[in-house]
């Protein structure tokens, strides 16, 4: 670290430790409200499809406005805003959600894989059968399909098909290369097809295995 | 471009975040190709499925609400002047004794909430904080994912090593029962970071991790040190790992385990 940064970042702590004065504050909740208040409506959304539901969500957004703001003078004004709380919100969502449901580590890794590899062994679409799986398919199923979905994948599904982000945010919310972004995204969608498919499968829309023809991608991320 | 490139850009291609050129041959390849073609127009389908059925929430009014009124409450707790003004800014055209009730309402749940977000959150959170790479790391060791560098069960040769190779000097206590059996030595998670050494340590299928690294140049939050320089051992858990803090004159010090929170607190005890 260069000397010079290291004195700021000195200057920095020492404002955090001591007492700020009133204007101090208020300039600090202004500048907080105007910032930050108005992405609530990504991070709302993004915590609502991960969650399942509007009081976690909540829990979850609050959560994360509150972290911002008592450590608002840790963001570097000029960065995306938006990366740094979605981070946040991240972290929050694992410690809360992730590992209170699941062993962390390998057996998440697992999973992923597994379901990986029926997707990539089953083949479920043949051209004449494709378009089954779209029709008479409900909202429900398509959000139960998205939530099946290990989060990962549900992730970039989420940011880039109904938050409407392009590849570069998402690479920068989530610290990964944009060939990464392309590739989860592919097969996030991929995933959720396959779901699709098994809906259309159990209402009966669909008989039987199709045939293989599919070409597969080896698994790689 | 052959099928297998092509399917690393068929999500680029069906959002249309890609360049000319690319956009160019994978198109070609898609003209050629009925699989590939058939793949897109599948994947294409998908997303505008997701995108018509599943909709943007509005955010619901009340959490703006709330927050925002967090927001002061927290505010206020930095400093107790501004909470008073707030507390006599009701509304005029309630009662008095209803005004009186309010305000008291206001008070207490200010207080309640700055006393919990400040100690209780702000102190095991901070402390959560500091632990929660280094329980990441425990999970991973204890899952057989990741191993220590130095792998033996010879204490002396440990010891040995531990001191020829790191930069300060590390203790390597005897710890009752339990067998030490590898040992890291690792830089800091950025360039300015001092070196820290990791012991590990077994019994059956008990673990308990051993972390030490400078005082002086420990990154960490000035509470948590504070608490630590006092002579404070810091005992906590998260979820099923329980963990201790606490500082020597020159180092600090913190075990993480899957032991209890009161055996390992019993296991300290008689090492130190």
């Amino acid at each position: 670290m260069k000397l010079k940064d290291k004195i700021e970042k000195l200057i920095k702590k020492e404002k955090r430790d001591k007492k700020l004065t009133d204007e101090e504050l208020q300039k600090r909740q202004r500048e907080f409200e105007k910032e930050a208040l108005p992405h609530m409506l990504l991070l709302y959304n993004y915590a609502y499809r991960m969650t399942g539901n509007e009081e976690d969500a909540k829990d979850l957004v609050q959560e994360t406005y509150l972290k911002a703001f008592r450590f608002w003078d840790q963001y570097e004004p000029g960065t995306n805003i938006r990366a740094w709380l979605f981070k946040i919100m991240k972290n929050s969502y694992i410690n809360k959600y992730r590992k209170a449901t699941k062993e962390p580590g390998k057996v998440d890794y697992d999973e992923v894989q597994n379901f990986y590899e029926t997707v990539r062994d089953e083949s479920f679409e043949s051209s004449d059968l494709q378009e089954h799986i779209f029709e008479n398919i409900f909202e429900d199923e398509i959000i139960e399909a998205l939530g099946k979905l290990p989060d990962e994948f549900r992730t970039v599904v989420i940011l880039a098909d109904i938050e409407g982000l392009s590849y570069e945010e998402i690479a920068d919310f989530l610290d990964i290369p944009i060939g990464t972004v392309r590739s989860r995204l592919h097969r996030g969608r991929k995933m959720l097809r396959k779901q699709l498919y098994e809906f259309a499968k159990r209402k009966g829309y669909i008989k039987g295995s199709p045939e293989d023809y599919e070409i597969d991608e080896p698994d790689k991320d | 471009m052959d099928c297998r490139e092509t399917r690393e850009f068929m999500s680029a291609l069906v959002d249309n975040q890609i360049d000319d050129e690319t956009k160019r041959k994978v198109e070609e390849h898609i003209w050629r190709c009925a699989t590939c073609r058939n793949e897109f127009e599948l994947e294409k389908k998908t997303k505008q499925i997701i995108k018509s059925n599943i909709k943007l929430l509005p955010v619901p009014n009340e959490l703006v609400t709330t927050i925002l009124t967090q927001i002061k409450l927290l505010q206020n707790g930095y400093n107790p002047h501004l909470r008073a003004i707030e507390g006599t800014s009701t509304k005029p055209w309630f009662e008095f004794a209803f005004t009186f009730g309010i305000v008291v309402v206001v008070l207490t749940l200010a207080i309640l909430l700055t006393s919990i977000y400040e100690n209780k959150m702000a102190q095991k959170e901070l402390v959560a904080r500091e632990v929660s790479g280094l329980i990441n790391y425990f999970d991973s060791v204890a899952k057989g994912m990741a191993k220590p560098e130095i792998l033996s069960g010879d204490f002396n040769y440990l010891q040995n090593q531990l001191i020829l190779k790191s930069s300060f000097q590390p203790i390597v206590p005897h710890i009752p029962e339990f067998k030490l059996v590898g040992a890291s030595i690792n830089t800091g998670h950025s360039p300015g970071d001092a070196q820290c050494v990791n012991l590990l340590y077994q019994k059956d299928d008990k673990i308990i991790l051993f972390h030490q690294a400078p005082l002086h140049r420990a990154s960490m939050h000035e509470d948590v040190k504070k608490r630590i320089l006092k002579g404070e051992w810091i005992y906590d858990t998260i979820e099923d790992e329980s963990f201790a803090i606490w500082g020597t004159k020159e180092l600090i010090c913190c075990v993480v385990s899957n032991l209890s929170r009161d055996e390992l607190e019993r296991v300290l005890k008689q090492s130190w």
